[in-house]
């Protein structure tokens, strides 16, 4: 049996490549962000050179005039290194669809999900 | 009163180091706190591979009372190729019996979260979110129900403890 639930958090994705990681507590990335935002940061995704990150409640425009700032901040953090080339390639707010696009019976994916679908 | 626990991690960032498990520890303590004298071990992190996820917690199922999977549960590389490959929650999809499952959709339409249990050769099977907030909100709700032994009762307060650490409400469909 399964049950859907609809989350309305608002937030704004981003992405910063350019970094060496290595050993990240993610947690403490949370922590300075949230600091420096002033508001909710999770990290939902790593890779040895990049990082993604949910920001709620913050404006995309906000953070890419910071952009500076969050990479000091992020090089502060144990495990990351900012390289020369690190930036922030994105800061996207996400958008919100009609209740009824959002749950489709044949998937647990939307419908842009299941067109990237892929094993 | 459980007696046994398997922590499986997944996630190629973990297996490889990038990321460090902070989740297991956390997993750990709390199965501690309910039960002392339960026997909790944590496997190897397993790769982002569906096959492999099955395989895990088969073998778990066979040893332990309880498994714990963690990670892997939104919509990944699904919406965006440049996340994590999301397939615990369709592994679970797999193999358990009489499972019940909450999906977690964001406002924008896409899988954040879906969390599973069931049961398979007599072994409770669950699944936490990857992100160390979503996991430790899930686990301790797991905590206090698991003596209900209810799946619903407990798959329940999990989601609802998970949508607890997203700011702003939800509706439940």
């Amino acid at each position: 049996m399964e049950n859907d639930i609809i989350v309305f958090a608002d937030k704004t994705v981003i992405r910063v490549r350019g970094l060496s990681i290595r050993g990240l507590d993610t947690r403490q990335v949370e922590q300075l962000l949230t600091e420096r935002f002033g508001s909710f940061v999770r990290v939902i995704g790593v890779t040895g050179d990049s990082i993604d990150m949910d920001v709620y409640g913050v404006e995309p425009e906000r953070i890419l005039r910071d952009e500076a700032g969050v990479i000091r901040t992020l090089s502060t953090a144990q495990g990351i290194t900012a390289l020369d080339i690190a930036k922030l390639v994105s800061a996207e707010r996400i958008v919100t669809v009609d209740a009824d696009d959002i749950q489709k019976p044949e998937g647990a994916y939307c419908a842009r999900e299941r067109w990237l679908r892929r094993d | 009163m459980i007696k046994s626990a398997v922590i499986i991690p997944t996630g190629d960032e973990i297996r490889s180091g990038v990321v460090l498990d902070t989740d297991s520890p956390e997993v750990m303590r709390q199965l501690l706190a309910l039960e002392p004298a339960m026997e909790v071990s944590r496997r190897t992190p397993v790769r982002d591979e569906e096959d492999t996820i099955v395989q895990a917690i088969t073998e778990a199922a066979e040893t332990a009372e309880l498994v714990i999977l963690i990670g892997g549960s939104g919509g990944g590389h699904r919406f965006d190729p440049a996340l994590g490959r999301d397939f615990t929650h369709s592994a679970l999809e797999r193999v358990l019996e009489g499972a019940v499952s909450r999906r977690l959709f964001g406002k924008n339409g896409h899988l954040w979260c879906r969390l599973v249990c069931g049961r398979l050769k007599g072994a409770l099977v669950i699944n936490l979110p990857g992100p160390f907030v979503e996991a430790q909100a899930a686990m301790a709700a797991f905590c206090r129900t698991a003596g209900s032994g209810d799946l619903e009762i407990i798959n329940q307060a999990m989601a609802e403890a998970v949508v607890a650490t997203y700011p702003g409400g939800a509706d439940v469909t």
